[in-house]
This record gives C-alpha cells, structure tokens and sequence, in this order.
C-alpha cells in the first residue's frame, strides 16, 4: 500500500552509515582544511548509532568537520538547513566544510536530506530568518538567548532527519541543557533522527546511548565521559572552586 | 608631561559605579525590556569590583541587561 518512498522513509537512523576520505579529490593537502592533523589519507567515520557525540579540543577540526557533513546533507554551512540557504553567511566564521565535503565520500541508508545544521553562533540569524519569512512559530527572537533555542529545537528536531549540532551548550544554562538531554531521548525514540553533535559539555556527552569520539591530531577515537579532559577539569573544579581557579591563575 | 587625558586613564577600574532604572523615562512597562521581572523601580546594580560576573537562567534578562550596559558605555 505505501510507496516506495515511504517504505523508504520507515527505516529507522542513522541514515548516514559511513564517511570517509577520498586523497584523489584533494587538490592542495597543505592548505586547510586539508592540513587538519586528523584529516590522514584513510580518515573514516563510521555512524553505527543514532546519536554520535564528538569531542575535541578547540582547534582540532570538529566544527570543519561537522560543517562538512553538513554540506554532505545539503546544508548551507553557516547554520541552518535545505532550503534556508542564505542565512547571513557573510558571517560565518568558518566555512571551509564546503572543500571538505568535496574530499569526502558517504554512504547513506537511505540518503536523506532533511534536517539541520545548528552552530551556537548563526542561532540570531536563523532566528531572524525565520521570522522574516513568517515561520509560524516565528518570534525566537522576542525569548531570551537560550529560550529561543529550545523553542527551536523543540519546533523542528522531532521530524525525520540529520541534524548536525555545534556546540548547542554556549547559550544553555545547565538546567536547559538538561532539557536539552530530554529532546535527545525524544529525538532518539522517534527512531527517525540521526544526530552528530560536537560538544564542550560533559552533561551532553553522557547521553547514554551515543557513540562517544574524541577527536584529536591522531584521528577519531572511542572515549568515555570519564576519559575526557572536559569532565576530570571539570570534577577536579567541583572538589575545590577556589583552590582550583586560583592554581589556574597563579600558574 | 601627561596630558589630562592620560592622567584620567590612569583611575582604576571600575569605572561604571552604578546603574539604575529611571521610572519616568520608560513609555510602556508593559512592553519588552520593562516587563522583564527583575526591572522593578527600585532596580540599581553597584559595581564594587573591576569585575562584575552575573549568573542567572536563561529567560531572566541577563542579555538585555548587558546590552543595555553596552549602550549606555557608547
């Protein structure tokens, strides 16, 4: 009775499987994005959950390479998603996710290109985008910071699709990003949403079905919340505030 | 040798000592930024200290209100 097409579209994430580097494609490897340490000949990223979680140290490539998944998906890179192209991407800070995606090869099951590429920074201008052309859940802009950022995420991460989230912690105070947590697991049972999220937040790495990456000079590694510098830092400030900002500063 | 100017860069932060709201230059409480629950008529924020460090959840008008310090340094 249903279409082929709809058949299609019951298949539960990720619908990204599997990147990985194409060396023939690249015309410069000393030029960036392509001189990134991690970026090796057989630089490969498998997507085996529905949520994968990438942390890294700043500098190390996870936004370039996030905004090369979201050109992949045929996302603009500045933020946003098909269809909302022009969102202010003079601004962009970083838009090398374009060469990128032309260096890189996926397999999809099946491609899908719905979705949204999200990075803390581009939040106002999708806001404004938004409103300008009368999204009818219009008016994020009117809400605090991050109040407009539940509100949509919540408007638009419950559909079928690949959303793409650059640090999405940078204007949530830890009592949204526990609701953020909440959209995860709801995103997660609808079975048709496939996150990749890059994050400095110790909390929303240890949503507990992910599959957590650590992305270093060396490539993409397994790690556990516990393992990374984000949450020992972090503990290691919750034991002694003060005595842990003050051997910070007297260093 | 200074010139005045110098001199006066030379004074320790902070500079901005104190804000406060002003009741009669505000048209319309009801509307947004006056409506934000912390901007009572009484609302003054001192600054005692070169650094000043809010907190608060989001929603509460901690934006607005470094916005608003923004305009007010030009």
């Amino acid at each position: 009775m249903s279409s082929k097409r709809n058949r299609d579209i019951r298949m539960p994430a990720p619908y990204l499987r599997r990147i990985w580097l194409d060396p023939s494609r690249i015309d410069d490897r000393a030029a960036y994005p392509f001189c990134l340490p991690f970026l090796h000949d057989d630089f490969e990223l498998n997507f085996d959950q529905p949520i994968t979680i990438i942390v890294g140290e700043n500098g190390t490539g996870k936004s370039t390479l996030l905004e090369g998944i979201a050109v992949l998906a045929g996302y603009d890179e500045a933020g946003g998603g098909k269809g909302y192209r022009p969102v202010d991407h003079s601004q962009a800070m970083e838009v090398m996710g374009g060469e990128l995606s032309d260096a890189l090869r996926a397999s999809w099951l099946p491609k899908i290109t719905k979705g949204w590429f999200f990075r803390a920074e581009s939040f106002f201008s999708v806001a404004r985008y938004l409103d300008e052309v009368g999204s009818p859940s219009a008016d994020f802009l009117s809400h605090s910071h991050g109040e407009g950022f539940l509100h949509f995420f919540e408007e638009r991460c419950q559909k079928q699709g690949i959303f793409i989230f650059d640090e999405p912690e940078a204007a949530l105070s830890p009592s949204r990003q526990m609701e953020f947590l909440k959209l995860l697991r709801r995103m997660e049972q609808s079975t048709i949403c496939q996150v990749v999220m890059a994050t400095h937040s110790p909390m929303l790495m240890a949503y507990p079905n992910a599959r957590l990456l650590r992305l270093s000079k060396y490539g993409l590694e397994p790690v556990t919340v516990e393992q990374t510098d984000h949450y020992k830092v972090m503990r290691e400030f919750c034991n002694d505030p003060a005595g842990f900002v003050e051997a910070v500063v007297e260093e | 040798m200074t010139s005045r100017r110098n001199r006066v860069i030379r004074m320790p932060a902070p500079y901005l000592r104190r804000i406060w709201l002003e009741p009669s230059h505000i048209a319309d409480r009801a509307a947004y930024p006056f409506c934000l629950p912390f901007l009572r008529d009484g609302f003054e924020l001192s600054f005692e200290r070169s650094i000043t460090i809010i907190v608060g959840e989001n929603g509460t008008g901690k934006s607005t209100l470094l916005e608003g310090i923004a305009v007010l340094a030009g």
